[in-house]
């Protein structure tokens, strides 16, 4: 497996349930520390929002580190996938 | 702050959802979403405001415009504070109603004034029951009494056809209060009305609050022991019994008795709120260790071992159909079902509180009965020991009644 | 918004926790990781000399926020919660109450059923939503009997809810007479940990949790529970405001009841 950065990149592309729990595994040794939520449409339907959402990641510093999706797409189903960011606490840089 | 709780009696339209939207509102206990969505409502009904969507939320009942279950609002005003219980007043609801009722430190009859609407059979079935639960303090509104001029005459009519049945059963002087209102024009509710000068007495608020509070809980601690069994539970030392202490105190090491078994048995544990204790007292829930027993069923009491407590299975009651029973009947005694068969003595007019002859069982009406039990209880006269001295029946797993032990 | 004396609102959750278990076969409580079911849950430990004696179920969209997954699994671990977590659907078409209303109750069908539950812990509270103010201690709704808690069997339903006959559980709840502010005085005079998303990152704070697609925070400083109970002590506006579900009307929700959701 490679860095976080590279498994956010497999993510991106193909967000399985595999690759969820490989970044998981590598979030607590990274940097990584907060999360946003990023809904691109909201109040459209729940599932709808899930696939053009992403979630925005940031460190310790409040530096952006990446993007990942915000679903698990496994056999066709998809399902939320902020359960992979336990550990993580939402962003909260008070402008 | 301690809640006391009021329920609202009385038929329906004689406007108890308005006096409670309006007390709710004036007293600055409803919030501004409440009023705001009781506006809308009226308006969708095609009303002016009306003070009683504040509290009345089921669709059905907005729409028709009564109210189908008890419902209760919470009021905060000048240091007191008051849960106002809305009960239905329909017949075929009086389970509701009781249900609603058997919360309350006093009720609020609601009567009113308007003419061709004055003191219903209902209103006093309602009382009925009310004294019958061991509520002993009224409060008598004389509402809508901007439908007749603000009369002192109409008022004292409704009075004295109202007062003797009240005393009748069991309502006193002093507890017992009368008072000219008008819910919708908020007359006497929180402050005195000036349509009323002939009324000297205090608003409606002043006697809630005058008769709020009863030092039940006081008189509770003075009675014997008396724990009512829930359950039993194990930790690692062994089974320990589980119920809410209804009357007295206890103490580790003193002795108990468990009814109807006749078990003795000295208290070696003791646990409130899920610490170890010394003592504890009526009101608290508690786990006790009482050594090796077999298993103590629910329903259960456990008294002081000298209280002199029995168990029975002959009951001289007095109870309240809401329905007509089949042969068989169950009652729930202390949370337990037991079966049980009636003899009727005598019937009660509810509306009257007289007794009258005649041995069949009247819906919405009142016995005096000889209850037998399949099993030994140990029951105490209600004006003992509220808990110990009631019981609720079914007939074929529906409600059908409620009863006191004389 | 009263402050209740604690000790008596405690022993009567007390009260009505050790009744279910005694009544009913199978107990399981509802666990959303909010505030109120934790306080329940507090409640339980006290009430059955340190343990939780029932399953916990969590309802789980999916999308609940990180925090929450976190919260779920330490107390779980901390008190030795039996956990078990029911996956409720995502799907089209539906957002707000009727998202949240149609798929929990689903999982939530599915899962008493697959374990034969009778009787469901749920912590509402009175002073939530209109509806919720005509709810009992033990459903389905009214005509049971109340004295001094003292209930009906089981048997008895009501017929306004007679949706809930087929279901075949009662709905236990023991938080009915808690105010808002009493569930976060008791928080803090009981220490009970809570989700860190109630309190504020400087801006913001929820003041009601549910997913993080409904859910909205709301403005303020509270970084502890004595700065939420100071807030709510100046408030006097209702609580959901900030879970787009509870802006839908109150037809929904009696809807939404009727189905079995809470």
């Amino acid at each position: 497996m490679g860095s976080v950065k590279e498994v956010m990149l497999d993510l991106r592309k193909h967000p399985t349930e595999k690759n969820w729990k490989a970044f998981s595994s590598k979030l607590h040794r990274s940097s990584i520390r907060y999360y946003k939520i990023v809904f691109t449409v909201k109040s459209s339907s729940k599932g709808e929002d899930l696939e053009k959402s992403c979630v925005e990641l940031y460190d310790a510093g409040h530096s952006k580190a990446g993007t990942v999706p915000l679903f698990v797409k496994e056999s066709g189903k998809i399902r939320g996938a902020t359960a992979y960011l336990k550990g993580l606490r939402r962003y909260n840089k008070v402008i | 702050m301690e809640i006391i709780n009021a329920a609202f009696l009385g038929n329906k339209d004689h406007g108890k959802s308005t006096l409670i939207g309006n007390m709710l509102m004036l007293s600055g206990s409803a919030t501004q979403a409440r009023i705001d969505e009781a506006k809308k409502y009226s308006k969708r009904f095609h009303k002016d405001f009306e003070p009683a969507f504040i509290l009345d939320s089921f669709a059905e009942e907005r729409r028709e415009g009564m109210t189908y279950d008890t419902t209760r609002g919470e009021m905060e005003y000048r240091g007191s504070a008051f849960a106002l219980i809305d009960v239905p007043g329909h017949e075929e609801l009086i389970k509701n109603m009781i249900s609603g009722a058997s919360y309350a430190n006093f009720v609020v009859l609601l009567v009113s004034a308007k003419r061709g609407e004055g003191v219903t059979k209902q209103t006093k079935r309602h009382l009925f029951l009310a004294r019958m639960m061991g509520i002993g303090k009224a409060i008598v509104a004389v509402n809508k009494m901007d439908t007749v001029e603000y009369r002192k005459e109409r008022f004292d009519e409704i009075k004295e056809d109202i007062q003797p049945f009240l005393e009748e059963i069991g309502f006193e002087g002093r507890d017992l209060f009368f008072i000219p209102i008008s819910a919708y024009y908020a007359d006497n509710l929180l402050g005195h009305s000036k349509n009323m000068k002939w009324y000297t007495g205090r608003s409606l608020f002043e006697i809630m609050r005058l008769l709020g509070g009863n030092g039940e809980g006081k008189e509770a601690g003075r009675l014997p022991l008396r724990i009512a069994v829930q359950s039993m539970l194990n930790d690692d030392s062994g089974s320990v019994v589980v119920g809410k202490i209804i009357s007295g105190k206890l103490q580790l090491g003193e002795q108990i008795m468990v009814l109807p078994q006749g078990l003795v048995r000295r208290i070696r544990r003791v646990f409130v709120g899920g610490k170890a204790v010394k003592a504890a007292r009526a009101g608290e829930n508690v786990a006790l260790g009482i050594g090796n027993v077999e298993t103590i069923p629910r329903g259960s009491v456990i008294a002081g071992k000298h209280d002199g407590l029995v168990a029975v299975d002959r009951i001289n009651a007095l109870i309240f159909f809401s329905r007509k029973p089949e042969k068989d009947i169950t009652i729930n005694f202390c949370g337990a079902e037991l079966g049980a068969s009636l003899a009727i003595l005598n019937n009660i007019d509810v509306t009257t509180g007289k007794r009258i002859a005649g041995k069949s069982i009247k819906p919405l009406g009142a016995a005096d009965a000889l209850l037998r039990t399949s099993k030994k209880i140990p029951a105490e006269p209600f004006e003992k020991n509220h808990e110990l001295g009631r019981f609720t029946v079914y007939s074929k797993g529906l409600f059908i009644g409620i009863g006191i032990v004389k | 918004m009263i402050k209740q004396d604690l000790d008596s609102i405690e022993t009567k959750a007390e009260f009505i926790l050790r009744e279910a278990t005694s009544r009913f076969r199978n107990v399981a409580a509802l666990w959303s990781m909010g505030k109120d079911s934790t306080v329940m849950l507090a409640i339980a430990r006290k009430a059955f000399l340190g343990k939780v004696p029932f399953p916990v179920i969590h309802i789980d969209n999916s999308i609940d926020f990180p925090e929450a997954y976190e919260f779920r699994d330490s107390l779980a671990k901390k008190w030795r919660l039996n956990l078990i977590v029911a996956e409720s659907a995502i799907k089209r078409n539906l957002i707000g109450a009727a998202c949240c209303g149609k798929n929990k109750t689903e999982a939530l069908k599915t899962v008493m059923a697959e374990y034969g539950f009778d009787a469901l812990i749920v912590s509402i509270r009175r002073d939530e939503h209109g509806i919720r103010a005509k709810e009992r201690y033990m459903s389905p709704r009214d005509k049971d009997f109340k004295w001094d808690y003292k209930n009906q069997p089981a048997e008895l339903w009501d017929n306004y809810t007679s949706k809930l006959d087929t279901d075949g559980h009662v709905r236990i709840h023991p938080l009915l007479d808690w105010n808002e502010i009493d569930i976060w005085r008791y928080i803090k005079r009981e220490r009970i940990p809570v989700n860190p998303l109630y309190f504020s990152n400087g801006r913001q704070r929820y003041r009601s949790l549910g997913c993080t697609h409904c859910t909205t925070p709301l403005k303020s400083k509270a970084k502890t529970v004595e700065g939420i109970i100071k807030e709510l002590e100046a408030d006097k506006d209702e609580e959901r405001s900030g879970r787009s579900m509870d802006k839908e009307r109150e037809y929904v929700m009696q809807k939404l009841r009727a189905l079995g959701y809470m």
